[in-house]
């Protein structure tokens, strides 16, 4: 009887700590996104709506003024449009490439783990450094790519990769997908590995050869890691800054510009900080969108494979 | 007719060798099954009888040819793997009829074959179900349809039970072995649980470390154990061994632990090195017998009818069956073993004399 009152009150005691650790241990995680996530989010969508600028401390609320001016803008049309070609082009080759590598370094080859662990190494570079790493590249007179081309007899004079407007979206695509594809290989290469062997011997004894267990056991199977990684692509890609803006910043012109750099453009180089906020939340909300519609879709919700 | 034929199979994985010249005639229509402990080789053997796993050295062969080389998909057989592994992503329907539609078999005729495993194995309400939402007892029966309906020569099934509760377990060996009868088909069965293999099986195999030590009918395994590995891994609690010397001057045995009770014997042991073993349930409380031993009871386990008692004999535990109240802890016995219950085998080897 004694115990039994013992441990009653001990539980009681103990409530209130239960909802105190957790907290305790998620306060740093909440605090820092909210001072680096959700509030600078809030501040963006709360700009959008004034007609602030960075030279000025004043500002006034104008509704959806910055709006109705950028859905009239041709130029934001147009980088709209670059954003969703961007991201469909470089999206679908980061897919492409990586679901390739991942078949590769999932066989028994020798030395897996080395080319698994070597494929990886852009992906952990920094954007800064791959971004300049392929603008030495490009170069024209100290470039390796123009070196190799006119050595090889197909050019005479060095191609301008990042000024010359037929090859500039190519010279920004190409770096992209080097440093996004090894992260989409990572993801297939883990979905890869979580089908079970079994499923592969029993569609032998089942008499399917090589490809008929490729597709109606390995595709499938990773039907989930596909559409995942579709998303994470679209979400990635639409939003990508950092390369376009240290290999071209939108130019030449405003050839590659895109949603992001136009963004940038408007609140630190054309000081329209209202303006721009505008063009980063139709960012967001595109995005926003496009994963709700993602997520609430009846093939990623179902649990199975 | 289906007949298969091993003959010194070996495999290896990296230094490890997983089976050992495997030597083994499984007869048209018959129920064979593969008895061994975990780890010795049994779904290795599985495998590279269906051709998933190749095979290092030795000769397989269906009805007289030899098969080693085929893919497995012109082998003609099916499998049921340890764990189930029906395709997650296609429902009852289209497990069953996978291996058809990638042998090519009209579409008529799949529709037929799997309402006919369907009706026989009372899964066509699941028909249209996932895996995933199904019991581990149905997906079981379905990973036997979907081998069903391929109407292989060989029907291989590797531990199709181990993961179904002891209820589940019964039930579906029991159909298993209604569906052997009816369908008259050769089946490998794989198993590490005795109870399983005695009651299924038409004869069993049993391996130890990537071997096979010794084929037989139930009973002829389990009443003449041709070695000691054999003889204690048959039977629950195992039979007693019991070390001794033999004296090859009066044809006789002196157990080791007193050195006074001599056995006289007709078997010649090659070394004086032996051991003597009896089953447990062929200990008498009786005053006279071949074999006689004076102890006192140390446990008694009660099983409901009966009870095993672990009885001291000077040093010397011997596990005895009795009847449940018959003794008590403590009591001091005279146990008697008849000489047909006593098996000799020699100490080194472990083979039976
Ligand atoms: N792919 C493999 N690579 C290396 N070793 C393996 C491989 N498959 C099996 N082995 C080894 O071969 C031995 C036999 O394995 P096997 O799966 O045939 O045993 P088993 O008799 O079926 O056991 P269980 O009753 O636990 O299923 C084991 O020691 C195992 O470690
Ligand atoms: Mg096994």
């Amino acid at each position: 009887m004694q115990i039994l009152i013992d441990t009653d009150s001990r539980k009681r005691r103990k409530a209130p700590g239960l909802f105190l650790l957790p907290g305790a241990l998620l306060a740093p995680t909440l605090i820092i996104v909210f001072v680096v996530l959700l509030y600078p989010a809030a501040c963006t969508i709360f700009f959008s709506l004034t007609d602030k600028t960075m030279a000025d401390t004043t500002y006034s609320f104008i509704g959806l003024k910055n709006y109705s001016n950028l859905f009239s803008d041709p130029k934001f049309w147009m980088a709209f449009q670059h954003s969703i070609i961007f991201t469909l082009v470089a999206g679908s080759l980061n897919i492409l490439l990586g679901f390739g590598t991942a078949l590769l370094v999932n066989r028994a080859i020798p030395f897996r783990g080395l080319f698994r662990s070597l494929l990886l190494i852009p992906w952990v570079m920094p954007h800064i450094v791959t971004g300049l790493m392929f603008r030495w590249l490009y170069n024209d007179f100290y470039g390796y790519l123009n070196y190799l081309l006119i050595h090889a007899g197909l050019i005479e004079k060095p191609i301008l990769f990042l000024v010359d407007r037929a090859f500039v979206w190519l010279a920004v695509i190409l770096p992209t997908v080097w440093y996004e594809y090894p992260f989409v290989m990572l993801m297939f290469l883990a979905a890869l590995q979580s089908i079970s062997p079994d499923l592969y011997r029993a569609a032998k004894v089942d008499g399917a050869n090589a490809f008929q267990q490729f597709l109606h056991i390995t595709l499938p199977c990773l039907k989930q890691a596909f559409l995942l990684n579709g998303l994470l692509q679209i979400i990635f890609m639409f939003k990508s800054f950092n390369l376009v803006w240290i290999l071209t910043q939108g130019g030449p012109g405003d050839r590659t510009e895109l949603l992001s750099t136009l963004a940038y453009r408007h609140v630190f180089e054309g000081f329209s900080t209202g303006y721009g906020s505008a063009v980063a939340t139709v960012i967001f909300l595109v995005l926003f969108a496009v994963s709700i519609v993602y997520l609430a879709s009846p093939a990623i919700r179902s649990e199975e494979p | 007719m289906s007949e298969l034929r091993l003959e010194h199979v070996s495999k290896r994985f990296g230094r490890n060798l997983v089976l050992d010249r495997v030597n083994l005639d499984i007869r048209d229509g018959e129920l064979m099954v593969i008895l061994g402990p975990s780890g010795c080789g049994k779904s290795t053997l599985l495998s590279i009888v269906a051709g998933i796993e190749d095979l290092d050295s030795g000769i397989i062969c269906l009805n007289g040819q030899s098969i080693g080389h085929l893919p497995p998909r012109n082998r003609d057989m099916a499998m049921v793997f340890q764990n189930h592994a029906l395709y997650p992503h296609m429902n009852v329907y289209e497990n069953i009829a996978f291996g058809l539609r990638m042998h090519k078999v009209s579409a008529e005729e799949i529709r037929t074959r799997v309402n006919e495993v369907a009706v026989m194995l009372e899964i066509e309400h699941l028909l249209k179900r996932k895996p995933r939402q199904m019991s581990g007892g149905e997906r079981q029966r379905v990973a036997m349809g979907r081998a069903i309906a391929r109407h292989p020569q060989i029907f291989l099934l590797d531990e199709p039970l181990s993961s179904l509760d002891a209820q589940l377990r019964t039930q579906i060996r029991t159909e298993i072995k209604k569906l052997h009868a009816k369908l008259g088909i050769t089946m490998v069965f794989v198993t590490h649980d005795q109870f399983e293999a005695m009651t299924l099986s038409d004869r069993i195999a049993i391996m130890d470390r990537g071997r096979i030590v010794q084929v037989g009918t139930p009973d002829e395994v389990y009443h003449h154990p041709m070695t000691t590995f054999v003889a204690t891994f048959l039977g629950n609690p195992s039979m007693n061994l019991i070390s001794a010397r033999y004296d090859a001057s009066t044809c006789s045995l002196h157990l080791a632990h007193d050195g006074g009770t001599v056995l006289p014997t007709k078997s010649t042991p090659p070394l004086p090195a032996c051991l003597i073993g009896f089953r447990p349930e062929h200990v008498r409380l009786e005053e006279q017998g071949d074999l006689v031993l004076d102890g006192s009871v140390d446990v008694l386990e009660p099983t409901g009818s009966d009870a095993f008692a672990l009885i001291d004999c000077h040093g010397l535990a011997v596990k005895a069956r009795c009847s449940n109240g018959e003794l008590s802890v403590g009591r001091r016995i005279r146990l008697a073993i008849a000489s047909e219950h006593l098996h000799v085998f020699d100490a080194a080897s472990g083979n039976r004399v």
